[in-house]
């Protein structure tokens, strides 16, 4: 018994330990940012020992379902606007096709055996794609509607679709994947909005280094533009 | 029979780590509008056709497993029985991984199948059942195989007295002697695969009508319209302590 009781004290010590770290911030942000952001929570820490990053990357629709019941987010960033959200980033949806695919241009999703994903229409990356693809002769249907971003380029990476609707940031992101660009660029956009819904020290250090010219410059880099 | 007094408080704070949040989920459900959330049925009918189908497809496999295993003790079947449970504790998403890497376009199998009929099974219905059939056909070997073992010596030294052969006892003596494990194997198999939410979204996707289950659609309303979210959870809790409610006789049996 005493032994078990032993066990589970040190798992729970373990598991706590996120909490005894001296600082922390953390961040809600779309998932179409995982990488960039990754890369910036890394620069970050390494100029300020000390403090972690925490990073919650889900579909924004879902983020802010959980900061309106109290998920403790110092600050939000999501791909499409929402109240007291300030515009910070715009990227666009693109087709991305791998490399070598017979794909060339957005209709070639009428042909047949091709099957491709986009968002589901519920979450940003899906409504803007179904925007973008009002505007283009696209008469065949995805063979699945994912609940975020991520997950549609998982699928495409995987090999398990020939085509998806991602973010050209993505695309850029891995070197085997090409993106064919919608007509309409304008309803292909997307604007990032970000707020920070907490003050403290480090929270607002972080929100300072994501506004920064270097920060902007490596997220240009990574295929934003900044707004 | 006198509990001591620890014995009680840990039993209450069992009870009500369990009870309290099934509860205050009932509580928060838009009642006026309940009917209204229920209007597209989509998702709800697939959800129970597929896991039906699961559930059956695992009780026919599942059972003759379970035989086997339970009556043999070699080298083989001391390795299947732990690699065929594993999924009952395996998290969802290893098991969608899993999947893919089998029955993907590029999966194992997948890949030949692809390249000779130009038909794979991500994102089709057979992917929400074979995911259903992953998650929840151990439950039913788990079981069964359970049962088997408990099968009284006697009744087997009586079928080799009387020169019953080894299908014959499976057939007529241990499945009728083990209706209450199979019933149960077969229905918590049947809960798990509609449960299943990690697996599919992985290994079939989410599309309306074709691969998007009432789980997948719950985690989808949440977003947009929590109501419904709380409706469809509501529905899904009363159905598993209905389950719950009827298996209490052979959950009892099975477990003896």
């Amino acid at each position: 018994m005493k032994k078990i009781i032993a066990l589970a004290l040190t798992i729970a010590l373990f598991s706590s330990n996120i909490s005894f770290a001296a600082s922390k911030v953390t961040v809600f942000a779309a998932s179409s940012l995982t990488e960039s952001y990754t890369e910036l929570g890394r620069r970050f820490e390494k100029a300020h020992p000390g403090v972690r990053i925490i990073y919650s990357f889900q579909a924004s629709s879902t983020l802010l379902t959980q900061i309106k019941a109290g998920a403790p987010a110092d600050i939000f960033i999501s791909a499409e606007p929402f109240p007291g959200g300030r515009d910070y980033l715009v990227n666009r949806l693109v087709l991305a096709v791998p490399k070598g695919s017979f794909i060339k241009k957005i209709s070639d999703l009428n042909s047949k055996e091709v099957m491709w994903i986009q968002c589901a229409l519920e979450v940003p990356c899906g409504s803007v794609a179904q925007a973008a693809l009002s505007g283009e002769n696209v008469t065949s249907k995805p063979v699945s509607l994912e609940p975020k971003a991520s997950s549609a380029l998982a699928k495409l990476l995987a090999g398990e679709v020939d085509a998806a609707i991602v973010y050209r940031t993505d695309v850029l992101a891995n070197k085997n994947l090409r993106a064919i660009e919608f007509k309409n660029l304008q309803a292909a956009s997307t604007t990032y909005q970000i707020a920070q819904l907490k003050k403290n020290r480090w929270a607002n250090s972080f929100m300072n280094f994501i506004n920064s010219r270097s920060a902007i410059n490596y997220l240009q880099s990574k295929g934003f533009d900044s707004k | 029979m006198k509990f001591g007094i620890m014995t009680k408080i840990l039993a209450v704070a069992a009870a009500a780590i369990i009870i309290t949040p099934l509860v205050s989920l009932i509580a928060k459900v838009p009642w006026s509008n309940f009917f209204g959330s229920l209007s597209d049925l989509t998702a709800i009918k697939l959800s129970i056709w597929t896991s039906t189908l699961a559930a059956l497809i695992s009780l026919t496999l599942g059972v003759p497993l379970a035989w086997i295993l339970a009556k043999s003790s070699n080298r083989i079947s001391n390795l299947i029985r732990p690699l065929v449970l594993a999924p009952i504790v395996l998290p969802p998403t290893v098991a969608g991984i899993a999947l893919i890497s089998l029955m993907g376009r590029n999966g194992l199998l997948g890949k030949s199948i692809f390249e000779i009929t130009g038909w794979s099974m991500p994102f089709t219905t057979s992917a929400v059942v074979l995911a259903g059939i992953f998650v929840g056909m151990p439950f039913v070997v788990l079981i069964c195989e359970s049962n088997f073992r408990q099968l009284p010596k006697e009744i087997e030294d009586a079928a080799i007295i009387d020169r019953v052969s080894g299908n014959e006892l499976f057939q007529k003596i241990a499945i009728p002697q083990s209706r209450s494990a199979i019933a149960t194997g077969g229905i918590l198999a049947w809960a798990r695969a509609m449960g299943e939410f990690g697996a599919t979204l992985m290994f079939a996707g989410s599309l309306p009508g074709t691969t998007q289950t009432w789980t997948m659609l719950i985690y989808q309303e949440l977003d947009v319209n929590v109501d419904t979210a709380y409706v469809l959870s509501a529905v899904m809790l009363a159905i598993g302590v209905l389950i719950v409610f009827l298996l209490r006789k052979p959950l009892r049996e099975a477990m003896q």
